[in-house]
C-alpha cells in the first residue's frame, strides 16, 4: 500500500466559510508541500485530517485506515508539529516528555536523548525558557521520536528566522532518506518547499487549486514579461494572473499558452512557487 | 484513560498534595483557635472550606490548559475526544473525593482530640454525600461549559451562579409561587392558581421586557427574543417535570390499597387529608396540567423556531440544564417509589433509603450526561 493519505471529496462550512470537495492524495516516501494564502483552509484542512474538527462530508483515510473510526492507532503513526506552542509552560522538556512518551505504542526514549543532544535541548529547562525556535525543534523531537510514519508540520516555520528555516529543511530531509516516512509542510513560507517538496498542493478560499508533482507543475507554468502594448483583449483572457505597471507587465500562464507570445519581444521564465501562489491567489 | 489522568496529575504536581493539606491544616488551625475550648462543639462549620480544595484543583488544571491551549495538544495525540473527555471527568471526581476524604480526617482527628459524641461525628460523616453531589454536578457541569465557551472564569461563575439559581427555582419559585413541588402543593390545591401563577410569570416578564426597552434602545430585538425564550423554556421544563409526576406519583397514591382503607376507617393524620382530597380532584387536576403543558411546549417550538441566533439559544438551553439535572434525584426516586414497588410510608417518616438510592444514581447519570455533551461540543467546535 502506496498512498499514506486519501482525502476525498471533504467539506467542511463554517460561518463565512467553506471547505470545499478537498481532494488530494499523498504517497509513501514523499514530502508534500501544502500552501496557500493565510486563511485558505490549511489549518482547517490538517485539523480536519486529524479529526480535531468533524468533516461535513467526504472521506479522509491514512495508512488506509478511516480517521475517525481508526483514530487512536492513526494517531500513534502521526509526528505533528504545531505552529504555536501548546506545551505547558510551567513544565520542564523531559516532565513534558514523561507525560507524552506513555501515550505512544512505539515512543524511543533513546531517540528522543539523540534528538535533544542533537538540537541542544537542555531536559532541565522549563519549556517558558525555550526561544521559538527551540520550542519548535522541541516540538520535533517529540514528533520525532516514536517512530511516526507521517509527519504533519502545520506552519512550523513562520515566526523563524532564515538559518533555523534552513536547518530544519536539512532535518527533515534527513528524516525522508529512509523513504517510509511521509510528510506534509504546511505553510506559505513557498521558499522553503522549493527545496525540499516532491509534490506541492495549493488551496485556496477553501479549494483545492492543483495537487501535482512539484517538478511538473513548476513545468507546466510560464512568467511571461514584457511591453504592456502587447496586451489585447485575447491574450488577457489566457493569463492566469498579470500584473502591471510602466514599466511593462509580468503574467503567469499555462506552458501550452508560451505560443501567444512566440511574436512578441518577451521574457520567458519559470515560476517560483511564490509567483505561481501569488499569481493564482489573485485570480 | 489512564495515561490522561496520570498526565493531569503531572500538570498539577505537588499541587495535588499540597492543596488538601494546606487547606486541612488551615481549617485545622482556626478550629484549634475557636473552637477547640467547646468540648460539645462538631460541625462542619470550621472545615466546610475544604470544599474548596476540589475547585481549587480543577480550577488550576483547566487554567494550565487554557493558557497553554494544550487540550489541542492532547487531541493530536493517540487519544479519541470521548476518552479526553471522561478521564477529564473522572479526575475531578478524584479531586472531590479527595476534598470529601480531608474532610472526613480532618474531623475525625477534631472528634479524638475534643471527645465529642460519636453519633455527632457519624451524623457529620454521612451528611457529606450531599455536598459530594453538589460539588460533583457544579465541578461537571463547569467543565461542560468550559468546552462549550473557553472561558474559565466565566465557566466558574455560571456553573456556581447557575446552581444558586436552582436552588432558588426550587426552594421558591417551585414551591411558593409556580408549582408546588411534593406534597406541599395539596395544601393548597386549587385549579385556577395554576393558570394565575403562569400568568404572573408572563405579565412579570413583559413587564420587565417593557421597562428594558425604555431603557436601554440600543438592545437589539434578538436580546428580548432570547429573553422570552429561556423564560418559556423554564416555565415549560417546569411543568413538563410535574406533569411526569403528577402521571407516576399520584396515580400510584390513588391505586393504592391501603391508603383507601384508611380515608374509609375516617382515621386521617393532616397530610392524609391532603392525599384524600387529591384523589378526588386527580383527573380535573391533571386535565388541567396537560393543558397548560402542550400549550407551553407549542410556545417553546415556535420561539424555537423564530430564534435564528443558535448561540442565544444553545446557552438557553444549556442554562436549563442543571435544572433538569437537579429535578433528577426526585424522578429517580418517584420511579423507585412508584414503578419498583419498594414498600415505604408515603406519609409520616422520610424514606432516607430511597432518598440516598437516588442520590447514588444522581451522580453516574450527571457524569454520563455531561460528559456526552462535552463530547458532542468538542466535535461541533469549529476553532481552537
Amino acid at each position: 500500500m502506496n498512498k499514506i493519505l486519501e482525502i476525498n471529496g471533504v467539506t467542511k462550512e463554517f460561518k463565512g466559510f467553506k471547505l470545499d470537495n478537498i481532494t488530494f492524495t499523498l504517497d509513501k516516501g514523499y514530502i508534500m508541500g501544502f500552501i496557500g494564502p493565510n486563511g485558505a483552509g490549511k489549518t482547517t484542512t490538517i485539523r480536519l485530517i486529524m479529526n480535531l474538527l468533524k468533516k461535513d462530508s467526504g472521506e479522509i483515510k491514512i495508512f488506509g485506515m478511516d480517521n475517525v473510526t481508526d483514530e487512536v492507532p492513526i494517531k500513534d503513526r502521526i509526528g505533528f508539529v504545531y505552529e504555536e506552542n501548546y506545551f505547558y509552560e510551567h513544565l520542564t522538556v523531559n516532565k513534558m516528555k514523561e507525560i507524552i512518551a506513555p501515550f505512544y505504542s512505539r515512543w524511543d526514549d533513546d531517540k528522543f536523548s539523540e534528538y535533544c543532544d542533537k538540537f541542544e535541548l537542555t531536559p532541565k529547562k522549563k519549556i517558558r525558557d525555550l526561544s521559538k525556535g527551540t520550542k519548535m525543534k522541541f516540538s520535533l523531537a517529540i514528533a520525532l521520536s516514536h517512530n511516526a510514519e507521517l509527519l504533519i508540520l502545520d506552519e512550523p516555520t513562520s515566526g523563524l528566522d532564515p538559518v533555523f528555516r534552513d536547518k530544519l529543511m536539512d532535518i527533515l530531509r534527513e528524516e525522508i532518506q529512509d523513504e517510509n516516512k511521509s510528510i506534509i509542510f504546511s505553510t506559505h513560507i513557498t521558499s522553503d518547499l522549493e527545496k525540499i517538496a516532491d509534490y506541492i498542493t495549493f488551496i485556496n478560499n477553501g479549494r483545492i487549486v492543483f495537487s501535482n508533482q512539484k517538478d511538473i507543475l513548476l513545468e507546466n507554468y510560464k512568467i511571461i514579461k514584457g511591453d504592456t502594448g502587447i496586451l489585447n483583449e485575447e491574450i488577457r483572457k489566457e493569463l492566469l494572473g498579470i500584473k502591471e505597471n510602466k514599466f511593462g507587465f509580468e503574467a503567469l500562464c499555462d506552458y501550452e499558452k508560451e505560443s501567444l507570445f512566440s511574436k512578441f519581444e518577451v521574457v520567458t521564465e519559470k515560476p517560483s512557487l511564490e509567483q505561481m501562489m501569488v499569481y493564482l491567489s489573485n485570480k | 484513560m489512564k495515561n490522561l489522568i496520570m498526565a493531569d496529575l503531572k500538570i498539577l504536581g505537588s499541587r495535588v498534595w499540597r492543596i488538601p493539606l494546606g487547606f486541612a491544616a488551615g481549617s485545622f488551625v482556626l478550629s484549634l483557635l475557636t473552637g477547640f475550648s467547646d468540648t460539645d462543639y462538631t460541625s462542619l462549620v470550621y472545615f466546610i472550606n475544604l470544599f474548596l480544595v476540589p475547585v481549587l484543583m480543577l480550577y488550576e488544571l483547566l487554567r494550565e490548559e487554557q493558557k497553554n491551549k494544550s487540550e489541542m495538544m492532547i487531541l493530536t495525540m493517540p487519544v479519541n475526544k470521548s476518552r479526553f473527555v471522561y478521564s477529564k471527568f473522572m479526575i475531578t471526581v478524584f479531586f472531590i473525593l479527595l476534598g470529601i476524604f480531608s474532610l472526613m480526617v480532618s474531623l475525625i482527628t477534631q472528634n479524638l482530640i475534643n471527645g465529642s459524641p460519636i453519633s455527632q461525628l457519624y451524623s457529620n460523616l454521612t451528611g457529606l454525600y450531599f455536598y459530594f453531589c453538589v460539588l460533583s454536578f457544579v465541578a461537571l457541569f463547569c467543565i461542560s461549559f468550559y468546552y462549550y465557551t473557553s472561558k474559565l472564569y466565566f465557566s466558574l461563575f455560571s456553573a456556581t451562579g447557575g446552581l444558586l439559581i436552582v436552588l432558588f427555582l426550587l426552594a421558591w419559585t417551585s414551591e411558593k409561587i409556580l408549582l408546588p413541588i411534593n406534597s406541599s402543593w395539596l395544601h393548597d390545591f386549587d385549579l385556577f392558581l395554576y393558570p394565575l401563577r403562569l400568568i404572573y410569570v408572563m405579565v412579570g416578564t413583559l413587564i420587565i421586557n417593557y421597562l428594558m426597552k425604555i431603557s436601554f434602545k440600543k438592545i437589539p430585538e434578538k436580546f428580548y427574543l432570547n429573553g422570552w425564550f429561556f423564560v418559556i423554556s423554564t416555565v415549560t421544563a417546569m411543568y413538563a417535570l410535574n406533569l411526569f409526576k403528577i402521571i407516576f406519583f399520584e396515580y400510584k397514591v390513588i391505586s393504592d390499597a391501603g391508603l383507601k382503607t384508611v380515608i374509609k376507617n375516617g382515621i386521617m393524620t393532616h397530610e392524609q387529608v391532603n392525599w384524600a382530597n387529591a384523589i378526588e380532584k386527580f383527573y380535573p387536576h391533571l386535565i388541567s396540567y396537560l393543558i397548560t403543558t402542550v400549550i407551553l411546549i407549542i410556545l417553546w417550538v415556535i420561539l424555537f423556531y423564530k430564534n435564528k441566533d443558535r448561540i442565544f439559544t444553545y446557552f438557553s438551553l444549556i442554562s436549563l440544564i442543571p435544572f433538569i439535572a437537579m429535578s433528577l434525584p426526585e424522578i429517580i426516586y418517584l420511579y423507585f417509589r412508584s414503578f419498583l414497588q419498594i414498600k415505604i410510608q408515603y406519609y409520616g417518616d422520610d424514606p432516607y433509603f430511597i432518598a440516598t438510592i437516588s442520590q447514588i444514581v444522581f451522580i453516574p447519570f450527571c457524569f454520563i450526561v455531561f460528559a456526552k455533551l462535552t463530547v458532542l461540543i468538542l466535535n461541533s467546535k469549529t476553532s481552537y
